[in-house]
């Protein structure tokens, strides 16, 4: 900083902001249009780039290399007494890959997936502790989410698999310096400048999977997922002196943030497969969900300002008070799963299975009868969909092309919210609402 | 030269010394500096036309269509800096932080047939830093850093390509590099109850650079291959907005700069890949004059003044590059199934910068590039695995920057500065076929 041109100083400026890479839109909206239509009951039943999600085990169960690819939007229509709050809709691209081979006689199968969404990676959106907000839906479906993983088969009976899914958070400190122009003077005539020394730092999480053959129509599988947040850390400290003209008096400010955002809650999966009929399968699973862990996209801050106004016409206003966010006393939940595919026509090269399934949702959010309004309500699912398969159809496409669609409507029944204080600032309130989730999925297998 | 390569013990010594330095600090796009891929980085980061492997993801994705198994890569790479700028007001030792990463390839045949069979392979290449994916460090133009080497980002390097055998000898291939770029806006305002309150937007955006190459064979023994490479940038910008500061009123502050920065880049080169002895030259075009600079202005002018009074960065006037290269292999078969590959290669490395004879000191120095490596192939009877290792040695040519007459005598770099040092790098990566 050079003494000539000093007259603020704006340091340290520290942001951890994690944008990156959670499963949320997968929690909500399923990965893979085999597995969505099948509401996501699969853990013991995927082989697909899925698996990277659902249960890397059964990566190993991939009858051949596979591509896929597809691409899924998802419009939310959620409402407040009526109202439409306009959540952003979550759309993008879905795909991944799945190589099985043996290593040293071991079958082995490496994966990876990703869903991309179209607008950006992700996005972090804290907001104030008493603006309401819909907890579970609103920007935490804006992530990316990009894992890999291994699987082998050390015994007949066993697959066993295992990754990483990544996020990435961010980090800076900044640094401004330089003359800052108040009124009377043009702010924009400030003779400001800036330094930046940030990391876009990696976030990892651990999926984990098992799956046992219990028979031949059978199958029986675990799946756990790590937690992750984004950790949002803001603090600035602003010195040197503000004015116009000749006329340059010596100020102070700094600020403190810390948010928590995204936050993705560990999950156990258990679930088994059955496959009754040479042409259809059920599968039921059960998801615990450690919602009791969350966190609230709230920022505490606090700020500071001293300006010695030596004479001059300041109004400078007094030190606000610091935020604290409130405890979230959110609650575990358990997650039943149902799904159904019945392969409704197969010949030589041509098949066409067709699926069902049933997702409940439970929320986890108490009723929001302080300052605090976290909106959410129970979740019902219903998905269907069907699937082309098309086999050694051309010389010079010799594996699998599949064609798979699902159709997810999410219904968000009326949960009604009274305060205790009559004279609260947002008052009661009525929350409902439904979703559509539309997706595609192509697939080449090899 | 020893068909069994340098003493193994000596190689990975040197190799480990690398890789656990600690990692502290920037650099810049290391697939830029240091080449990507084990044979690539030992052959003077040679391989538009000699390349093989996930490695050609980035040397040239239409060579990817001469890997005909699939095959996943393993490895770890680091880099160590010992730069210095020496002069009454320099810092001396610049403590540039060193760099380690893991580095991940995949290539994987589609399996069509026909008139398809064996002519069309996708390829991965990743390589990671441990701790970070892209470093951004926007400094003070006056502060002194080495900003092509040292301080631009460090960076993940996420490359993804599809190779075609054309047939006749010619082949094409195409693919993109891709970084995450960040923005976002952050408000600081009091709310009804006089409590602060900050809402923060932060938005992580993908960026792509394309890559481009074709290649053709001038009989069984030699190839041409030429590589095109677009701007590869990531931009930090974040938006800062105080209110009810009462009658302190100040502007947004746009803190926004290039993050990392790979100029566009054509890379031509002629090789022998056949026989126990093989080589590779090559000249790289760097579109440098292209570049910006990093920092960007604090305040930007509102839409009704756009000549307002605020400061605008110093411009940077980089000039373009031309780097030759030079690579060479021995092969020998040691046994059945064991091939052993020794590799070398030299380039020179032009700095884009002008000396810094005004206020900035954005350091750089042209730079030559002595490589090694060493490979170790197992086949059929033995199992499909791979092990490759590479070294690198840059030794900056000394430069002195010396300060026009009007720069005050107490700024920094003034009177005269002299840069100079050394970076050494390393990596091994495994290799199995599945």
């Amino acid at each position: 900083m050079r003494s000539s041109a000093l007259a603020v100083a704006c340091a340290a400026v520290l942001i951890a902001a994690p944008g990156s890479v959670r499963a949320n839109p997968l929690d909500t909206f399923g990965f893979g249009s085999r597995e969505s239509a099948m509401g996501g009951a699969v853990v013991a039943d995927t082989w697909s780039f899925a698996a990277n999600y659902y249960n890397p085990a059964g990566l190993i169960s991939a009858p051949g290399t596979q591509m896929s690819v597809g691409y899924f939007h998802a419009a939310q229509h959620l409402q407040v007494n009526g109202l439409d709050n306009n959540v952003d809709p979550v759309r993008g691209i879905v795909g991944g890959l799945v190589v099985p081979g043996k290593l040293l006689g071991l079958p082995l199968a490496f994966g990876v997936a990703v869903h991309l969404p179209d607008d950006r990676l992700s996005r972090v959106h804290s907001l104030k502790d008493e603006a309401p907000r819909w907890e579970m839906y609103d920007n935490r479906s804006q992530l990316l989410f990009i894992a890999t993983n291994l699987a082998i088969r050390p015994v007949d009976w066993l697959d066993i698999g295992g990754g990483v899914a990544y996020l990435a958070a961010t980090r800076a400190r900044m640094d401004i310096s330089g003359f800052a122009v108040i009124p009377p003077g043009d702010p924009y005539d400030s003779q400001l400048r800036h330094e930046v020394d940030g990391d876009l730092t990696t976030v990892r999480f651990p999926l984990l999977g098992v799956r046992i053959h219990l028979s031949d129509r059978v199958h029986i599988g675990l799946a756990y997922r790590g937690e992750s947040k984004l950790d949002l850390k803001f603090s600035a400290y602003l010195h040197g002196q503000v004015g116009y003209d000749l006329i340059r008096v010596p100020a102070t400010y700094s600020l403190e943030s810390h948010t928590y955002d995204v936050f993705h809650p560990r999950q156990a999966v258990l679930g088994a497969t059955w496959l009754f009929h040479p042409r259809a399968r059920v599968g039921l699973d059960l998801t615990w969900i450690d919602w009791s862990s969350y966190e609230r996209p709230i920022s505490n801050s606090s700020t500071r300002l001293d300006v010695d106004t030596g004479g001059l016409p300041l109004v400078i206003p007094p030190s606000p008070k610091p935020t604290v966010a409130v405890d979230p006393g959110f609650h575990d939940r358990i997650q039943p799963r149902v799904g159904v595919e019945l392969i409704a026509v197969r010949c030589a090269h041509f098949a066409l299975p067709v699926r069902a399934g049933y997702v409940w949702d439970p929320s986890p959010v108490p009723d929001q009868v302080g300052n605090t309004n976290s909106i959410d309500t129970d979740r019902h699912t219903f998905s269907l969909g069907a699937g082309v398969k098309l086999t050694a159809l051309l010389e010079e496409i010799p594996g699998d092309i599949t064609v798979d669609v699902h159709a997810a409507y999410s219904v968000l029944p009326a949960r009604k919210v009274y305060k205790e204080n009559p004279a609260d600032f947002v008052g009661d309130y009525e929350a409902s609402g439904n979703m559509l989730a539309l997706g595609a999925t192509l697939g080449l297998g090899f | 030269m020893s068909p069994k390569g340098p003493p193994p013990l000596a190689a990975g010594a040197l190799m480990l010394a690398v890789c656990v330095a600690p990692a502290r600090s920037a650099i810049a796009s290391a697939e830029d500096l240091f080449g990507y891929g084990p044979a690539s980085q030992a052959m003077g980061m040679t391989g538009t036309a000699a390349g093989s492997g996930f490695e050609t993801v980035y040397t040239n994705p239409a060579l990817l269509c001469l890997s005909h198994e699939r095959k996943l890569s393993l490895g770890f790479t680091g880099a160590h800096y010992a730069l210095y700028a020496d002069g009454p007001l320099a810092p001396g030792d610049m403590h540039i932080q060193s760099v380690r990463g893991i580095v991940i390839g995949a290539t994987l045949p589609m399996g069509f047939g026909g008139v398809l069979r064996d002519r069309l392979t996708l390829g991965v290449g990743f390589f990671t830093p441990t701790d970070v994916v892209v470093r951004g460090r926007v400094l003070y133009p006056e502060t002194p850093q080495f900003g092509v080497l040292g301080e631009r980002a460090q960076s993940v390097a996420l490359q993804l390509g599809l190779g075609a055998n054309l047939g006749h000898g010619l082949r094409a291939g195409g693919g993109f590099a891709a970084l995450a770029a960040i923005a976002g806006k952050v408000l600081v305002a009091t709310n009804e109850s006089g409590q602060v309150g900050t809402k923060v937007d932060d938005q992580l955006i993908a960026t792509y650079g394309p890559i481009l190459g074709v290649s053709y064979d001038l009989g069984p023994d030699y190839r041409v291959g030429a590589t095109y490479r677009g701007v590869l940038d990531a931009r930090f910008a974040v938006e800062i907005v105080v209110r009810d500061l009462g009658s302190l009123e100040v502007p947004p502050f746009n803190i926004a700069g290039i993050a990392q920065y790979d100029p566009r880049q054509i890379q031509l080169e002629a090789a022998r890949v056949t026989g126990p002895w093989r080589a590779a030259i090559a000249l790289t075009w760097r579109d440098w004059s292209a570049y910006p600079g990093p920092p960007e202005p604090t305040v930007l002018c509102p839409g009704d003044k756009p000549d307002c009074a605020a400061l605008r960065p110093p411009p940077f006037n980089f000039h373009d590059t031309f780097s030759p290269r030079l690579g060479v292999e021995h092969v020998r078969d040691a046994a059945s199934g064991v091939a052993l590959h020794l590799r070398g290669g030299y380039a020179f490395e032009p700095s884009p910068a002008p000396q810094q004879s005004r206020e900035s000191n954005f350091y750089d120095n042209s730079r030559h590039v002595l490589t090694a490596g060493y490979g170790l192939h197992l086949s059929d009877p033995l199992p499909p695995i791979t092990l490759d290792l590479f070294t690198q040695l840059h030794l900056l040519l000394p430069r002195t920057h010396t300060k026009d007459a009007d720069i005050p005598a107490d700024h920094p770099g003034a009177p005269s500065t002299k840069t100079h040092g050394s970076i050494v790098v390393g990596g091994l990566v495994l290799g199995v076929a599945i």
